[in-house]
């Protein structure tokens, strides 16, 4: 890839902003130690370390069991999104949905 | 033809189908003359297959959902799922392809920023599974000086967006409501990386998104500080260096994960 | 000798008691409290990550239960060959943790390349037999295990079939050497799917070849005169699947017995009331070893 040409298209860096970093430790944990220190230069240099809660966010598994949902039949293109995305707004447009109709197929 | 191979291609074609309510005669006609409602019978296998796959793009992507909501989510995903099936057992890395079908989706073409949340999402689940490898600290960077080559943490993915990714991730990643959230037009550059246990999303100075893409690419110490120094003059590489490699960003040896 | 298990492996037999099937939302309270347990069972296609905390817990679990790997993707009664691919990442999995008891079911999920993710029927025949015996020493042979094979849950039954499903069970285990996995719900869902007697499905098997007993909880779908029973793993274990159990352990002794639950995943201390219902019948049941063959 040609760093270069990809950062030019850029337009600004990230500002900081404030750290929240939760480590969690568990009975099989070997935690990075991260001192009080570093914590504060990575909150300088790096804005924030989000750090997600693995232990309940296992991405998706797989079993031997059957389902007795019936509904995935709904396939309408008619569908809008409607979700938390009506409430942010960037310079863009602010993720309503607007009847995006006109784009759909026929 | 043997009997179960005829059964099997045309199961194997029902069930990976879009939904609907056909049952092909060529699988009607395998079936016991006494079973009754054999469309109804059919179809739970049907459901179990886009079930347990919407579940699992679900499961990977909960920021998207709550972002479009939970009825336009599994539109999205069945129209993904009858486009593209799993090609192994195990569902641990299933939507590689999702970020990209949610860019090309007619009906998304509000949310610029969603398939980048999407990305994001899936770097995560990537750096969640990737190959465990101990960090570097700084002194044992620092070895070496100005030649040596630090390959990236295994775990380590770089990306950026013209939007504050990180933030409308954040706002979405848990149950929390927030009310209207304006986002001025900022460029992200990120870092998802597992030193340890812990999923980390870093948000990165330019330079320092520089720096890492040049490592990654297999540069020397020099050469990446050239790069992030050419992105941003004012960039201070000592600091930024340390501080990498002080919270595990570099490995010794090079880990790159093999793919499943 | 409490019960068999394929221990020719020189692993040590799991007791004949009952276990658990561990989720990740489980994995902290498992380690906190460790409740006792014959053993804990989990699918191997969760654990095909390269690392992260998946493996991280599975190696402490590993070091405090007996482990069962019970896979769902191999695809055993598949017209197409097993995928090289996923017996290589069991294969590095059974070499890394050792479980001691591997199963797999007679179903198939793959086709053409592509993996779907459900335990699908087959009809009954020699020719699917022959075939299913043949995968059974492939994966016998390339994970250098004996396995366990599962009754499947069905909905749908062929005309083609011509051996009843108990037979084909125990002629794969005559031919191929591995043992059978019994799963009671399952006997039953089919059996009420299907219009037969669930008790006289489970006194053709004999009993020498069960190392392994599956309970679970399953759903009623009404829709006008039809009824059908989802095998959605995602309710208490049934009270008539409990009787099934009861006269069956009854019969060939007391057995590893697995809580699975798969929808709906309550905490911990759920799944431990039922191993619990099921330790107190295996208690009853006594460990003498009856063989009907």
């Amino acid at each position: 890839m040609n760093i270069r040409l990809a950062i030019r298209s850029s337009l600004a860096a990230a500002g900081a902003v404030v750290a929240t970093v939760g480590y969690l430790s568990t009975a099989a944990a070997a935690p990075l130690q991260i001192s009080p220190d570093q914590m504060a230069s990575m909150e300088k240099c790096y804005g924030v370390a989000l750090a997600a809660h693995n232990d309940c966010k296992a991405g998706p598994g797989t079993t031997c069991a059957g389902t007795s949902k019936i509904d995935y039949q709904s396939n309408s293109w008619k569908l809008v999104p409607k979700g938390t995305c009506e409430k942010i707004k960037t310079p863009f447009g602010h993720g309503s949905l607007q009847d995006s109709n006109s784009h759909l197929p026929v | 033809m043997s009997t179960l191979r005829e059964f099997q291609t045309a199961m194997a074609g029902y069930l990976t189908a879009t939904p609907g309510p056909n049952v092909p005669e060529a699988l009607r006609k395998l079936l016991l003359p006494g079973e009754s409602r054999a469309d109804r019978r059919f179809t739970i296998y049907k459901n179990n297959v886009y079930a347990r796959l919407v579940d699992a793009l679900r499961d990977t992507f909960p920021a998207v959902e709550r972002l479009v909501g939970e009825e336009f989510f599994r539109f999205a995903a069945v129209e993904y799922i009858a486009k593209t099936s799993p090609k192994i057992a195990t569902l641990l890395t299933y939507g590689a392809e999702f970020p990209g079908f949610l860019a090309a989706l007619p009906p998304t073409a509000g949310i610029p920023y969603l398939a980048d949340v999407a990305r994001l999402e899936f770097a995560y689940l990537e750096a969640y599974h990737a190959r465990d490898a101990s960090p570097l600290g700084r002194a044992a960077a620092i070895v070496g000086g100005d030649d040596v080559r630090l390959p990236l943490h295994p775990s380590a993915r770089l990306m950026t967006s013209p939007f504050q990714v990180s933030r409308i991730w954040e706002l979405n990643r848990n149950e929390a409501s927030f009310d209207n959230v304006t986002l001025p037009q900022l460029r992200e550059y990120l870092l998802v990386i597992r030193p340890a246990r812990e999923v980390e999303v870093r948000r990165l100075h330019l330079g320092a998104y520089a720096m890492l893409l040049a490592f990654d690419g297999g540069a020397s110490r020099a050469e990446a500080r050239r790069e992030a120094e050419w992105a941003d003059p004012d960039f201070d590489f000592q600091t930024h260096f340390a501080t990498l490699a002080d919270t595990g960003t570099f490995v010794g040896t090079s880990g790159k994960d093999r793919p499943l | 000798m409490r019960s068999r298990s394929p221990s020719c492996d020189g692993i040590a037999p799991v007791p004949a008691r009952a276990g658990i099937g561990v989720k990740p939302a489980h994995y902290r309270d498992l380690l906190r409290t460790k409740p006792a347990l014959a053993f804990v069972e989990v699918h191997p296609e969760n654990y095909m990550g390269a690392g992260g905390p998946p493996h991280a817990y599975l190696e402490v679990i590993a070091g405090t239960y007996p482990l069962s790997f019970h896979g769902v993707g191999m695809s055993l009664a598949g017209a197409e060959p097993l995928d090289r691919g996923h017996l290589s990442r069991w294969r590095s999995l059974i070499e890394r943790y050792e479980p001691a008891l591997v199963s797999e079911h007679i179903a198939w999920s793959r086709f053409d390349g592509i993996s779907l993710h459900d335990l699908l029927p087959i009809p009954y025949t020699n020719e699917s037999l022959k075939l299913v015996c043949e995968h059974i020493d492939e994966m016998q042979n390339t994970l250098g295990r004996t396995i366990l094979v599962e009754n499947p849950s069905t909905y749908i039954s062929f005309r083609q079939s011509e051996i009843p499903e108990p037979e084909f069970m125990a002629q794969a285990a005559h031919r191929s050497g591995c043992g059978l996995l019994i799963d009671i719900n399952n006997v039953y869902v089919s059996a009420c799917n299907h219009g037969f007697d669930p008790c006289i499905w489970l006194t053709r098997i004999p009993g020498n070849l069960v190392h392994e007993i599956h309970l679970a909880g399953h759903s009623v779908i009404k829709e006008d005169e039809f009824e059908v029973r989802i095998d959605d793993h995602g309710s208490r274990v049934s009270p008539d699947v409990w009787n099934l159990y009861q006269e069956t352990i009854a019969r060939i002794g007391a057995r590893p017995t697995l809580i699975e639950w798969d929808t709906d995943v309550p905490e911990l201390a759920v799944l431990l009331e039922e191993a619990n219902r099921a330790n107190e019948l295996a208690t009853q049941a006594g460990d003498a070893y009856v063989d009907v063959a």
